[in-house]
């Protein structure tokens, strides 16, 4: 094939290019440490990365939904417990009070300290958290039992998703700890305040029958914030499942991400040494193409 | 004295021939890396012999013709490689501006802010009644609404630009046109009556055409008088004899009033709109990605904003706020058109959010701040597989049509390649057909100078003869 002039200087020219091209590349990919910069480095590559880093964002987002829920679960476990053990001081006081060993004045003595128990359920009933009452369900702004101990919250449940499309609940149902609901009406219950105050007026008025019949009631209610107790437990134990699993498998994600999106600091470190030497070479060729002609030869 | 001057006359005339020769030589080499030139070379045929006392004596050489080296076939080829390279180039080229829109290496992409933002909800679930996370959702919506924004106006403006781009390689292509016509009629006078070539005009017709050949699509053919005719988009004549069409742009108020592009003849008679009418180079690629890969890109950002905007506003509206908004309900999170076109440059926070954070409505139920059940009803919506038709959530809809923008700009760019490995492969054939060669021009140079130098001695041997004759009387 005849080769002319313009031949011989474009195709050193393209080969040049082409051999700065490759290295220029290499280059990037070896300084930005990626694989994919742009959709068409790799479009399957590319809607991976998008998948992936919201996948994982949300992933994020959840053990912080966990996190923030772990204190407020706390702090309604100990305000349960609390109630809890004063309704237990108050039955034995009850039941040592029914002996009739005591008489009206130990009882009426007594009295006061069931008093104070019920001051200081009332107190717990109000416990808050990072400025929300625990009981209050959604109305949380503002105290959940009266001075006379009414309910004043709501049914709320508040509910968080902690895990891919899953809500869960994290709060336990305040009216059910402070209320009777129909059913429990219907045979013959009340809630725990009401119990309280019986227990003391009994007490004052040395009405053994009250007095009974409030004991009776007392043990209903610790039946009750047992099972509470039981209940918040099983979603404390719950959360920190699941967030173990979250934090697992956000790691897994983030593997995952890396291969799609970052590159082989091998791999791109051999091909960029390997194109600088496949550009040397061209540009040595070249200057051996270049020079001679037939008229360096002529005198 | 016949004899003798003849000699003369056929040594002069070799002085003439060589020295063409070393012309043709110079010519060559002065052009030799000029793009498109065919080399030249000198055809010296044998001058018909003389009968002279009944013998048929050589009578010299003369110059036939200067002829260049070229192959229309090669030409042919090339061009309508040209056609289908030209249109690969400009449109991987604007494929690969346009995808830096949707970069993956940006932290602010349209998912990136949509994911953002449910987090902000997420936030604000757990904490219905604070007041910073409640600001923290209103920037987030704040950065949705702007995402989708810059993606509108970076894909309007892209159209714009190409937009700009037909008008300027339309203009161009006239002004060609116009060369090759009026390169025609020089062809022509110099061709005709003396049936030589016009060989460095015709190379310059052709590098003309060549680069038309890139820009527009076309066809062509030489008419019996040796010029060129060409035919364009939806065969209008772009050029007969000396006369050329023109190109021009008209405003299409049906298409954004972008331009059609038209084809008028030289007589301002007729125009034709051929925008649609394309079939190979560079135009017909602009065209496409204007009117049909842009405007599908604008239509996906725009169904993901719309169908986003109206679904949080569908649950938003029927929650209730805090403090002076905890009993009403009714309010739209997001402005937004009704209808799908432009939703994605309308789309904002509403003026009432903006305003006060207090009307982000999280509850589901009045006068209850710990209600968070209506933004829980919003943080399903990501997952929801609200764009129905293709069954997907939202950002499983921005990955598929990003990643079927990726997959198309590297089909360009595949295309580039291929043809570019055409186009070269049959570069080197015409460049090996018609190309310059140094050292053969220098070994011509040789030649006809050793030529000359031959030829004068003859003349001078011719010159001692005349004067030994002319000596003879004295």
């Amino acid at each position: 094939m005849r080769i002319s002039e313009r031949l011989r200087y474009e195709t050193v020219s393209n080969r040049i290019n082409n051999a700065r091209d490759q290295n220029s590349q290499a280059m990037e990919e070896l300084a930005s440490q990626r694989r994919v910069e742009k959709l068409s480095d790799d479009p399957i590559g590319a809607s991976q990365i998008i998948r992936y880093r919201d996948n994982i964002d949300t992933l994020r987002q959840l053990q912080t939904n966990i996190e923030y829920s772990k204190g407020f679960l706390e702090r309604s476990e100990e305000a349960l417990q609390a109630i809890n053990n004063n309704l237990i001081r108050a039955k034995e006081l009850a039941v040592a009070m029914s002996n009739d060993t005591y008489d009206q004045n130990s009882r009426s003595a007594t009295a006061r300290e069931i008093r104070e128990i019920l001051d200081e359920v009332i107190q717990l009933g109000n416990t808050t958290f990072n400025g929300r009452f625990v009981f209050g369900g959604f109305r949380n702004q503002t105290p959940t039992l009266s001075l006379e101990g009414d309910f004043m919250g709501d049914d709320g449940i508040v509910h968080l998703e902690v895990s891919p499309g899953n809500f869960r609940p994290v709060s336990l149902n305040g009216r059910d700890v402070f209320e009777a609901n129909p059913d429990e009406v219907a045979r013959g219950h009340f809630n725990m305040i009401t119990a309280l105050n019986l227990l003391h007026d009994g007490m004052m008025n040395n009405d053994k029958d009250q007095m009974h019949k409030a004991m009776y009631e007392v043990e209903f209610q610790l039946d009750k914030t047992s099972s509470g107790l039981a209940t918040l437990g099983a979603m404390s134990n719950a959360l920190r499942e699941t967030g173990n699993r979250l934090s697992g498998d956000e790691i897994v994600l983030r593997e995952q991400l890396s291969k799609a999106q970052d590159a082989d600091i091998y791999h791109s470190t051999s091909e960029f040494k390997r194109t600088e030497a496949v550009l040397q070479g061209t540009l040595m060729a070249s200057t051996k193409l270049l020079q001679p002609s037939l008229l360096n030869f002529l005198q | 004295m016949a004899g003798l001057f003849h000699t003369l006359t056929v040594g002069s005339e070799a002085l003439l021939t060589t020295r063409q020769g070393v012309d043709t030589a110079g010519h060559n080499i002065a052009n030799a890396q000029v793009e498109g030139y065919s080399r030249q070379t000198v055809n010296i045929r044998q001058n018909d012999p003389l009968e002279t006392h009944g013998v048929l004596i050589g009578n010299g050489a003369s110059i036939a013709s200067v002829t260049r080296s070229h192959d229309q076939f090669v030409e042919n080829q090339l061009n309508a490689t040209h056609q289908d390279s030209g249109r690969a180039a400009a449109r991987a080229d604007a494929l690969k501006t346009i995808e830096r829109v949707f970069s993956p290496l940006l932290n602010a992409s349209v998912s990136d802010e949509v994911t953002k933002f449910f987090n902000t909800i997420q936030n604000l679930s757990n904490f219905p009644t604070d007041e910073t996370i409640r600001t923290t959702v209103v920037e987030a919506g704040r950065d949705v609404s702007t995402a989708f924004r810059r993606v509108d106006t970076d894909l309007r403006d892209n159209r714009t630009i190409i937009n700009d781009r037909i008008f300027d390689l339309v203009t161009n292509v006239n002004d060609q046109l116009q060369e090759i016509a009026k390169l025609n009629v020089k062809i022509q006078t110099s061709e005709t009556g003396m049936g030589t070539f016009a060989n460095d005009l015709r190379d310059q017709r052709e590098r003309l055409l060549r680069e038309v050949s890139k820009q527009v699509e076309i066809k062509y053919y030489e008419d019996q008088y040796g010029m060129l005719c060409v035919r364009g988009p939806d065969q209008v004549t772009l050029v007969e004899r000396n006369n050329a069409a023109k190109f021009g742009v008209q405003r299409n108020f049906d298409n954004d009033s972008l331009f059609d592009v038209t084809i008028t003849d030289w007589d301002d008679h007729t125009t034709r709109n051929v925008t649609r009418r394309m079939d190979g180079g560079a135009l017909e690629a602009f065209i496409r990605i204007r009117d049909d890969d842009i405007p599908t890109l604008l239509e996906k950002n725009n169904e993901m904003a719309y169908r986003f905007a109206h679904e949080v506003n569908g649950v938003h509206r029927s929650g209730f706020g805090i403090g002076e908004f905890s009993e009403s309900t009714g309010r739209d999170f997001f402005k937004i058109t009704d209808s799908i076109d432009n939703a994605a440059a309308s789309i904002d926070i509403e003026d009432i959010i903006a305003a006060s954070t207090h009307s982000i409505a999280a509850a589901s139920t009045a006068l209850a701040p710990g209600d968070n059940v209506n933004l829980n009803a919003i943080i399903k919506l990501k997952d929801a597989r609200i764009f129905t038709k293709d069954g997907v959530n939202l950002v499983e809809f921005y990955a598929q049509y990003t990643a079927n923008l990726g997959m198309e700009t590297q089909r360009a760019d595949h295309a580039k390649q291929s043809a570019d490995i055409l186009v070269e492969d049959l570069v080197k054939r015409r460049e090996s057909i018609s190309g310059v060669s140094l050292d053969e021009e220098a070994t011509n140079m040789m030649k006809w100078q050793a030529n000359f130098t031959a030829s004068s001695k003859v003349i001078t041997t011719i010159d001692e003869m005349l004067d030994t004759v002319l000596s003879m009387k004295r």
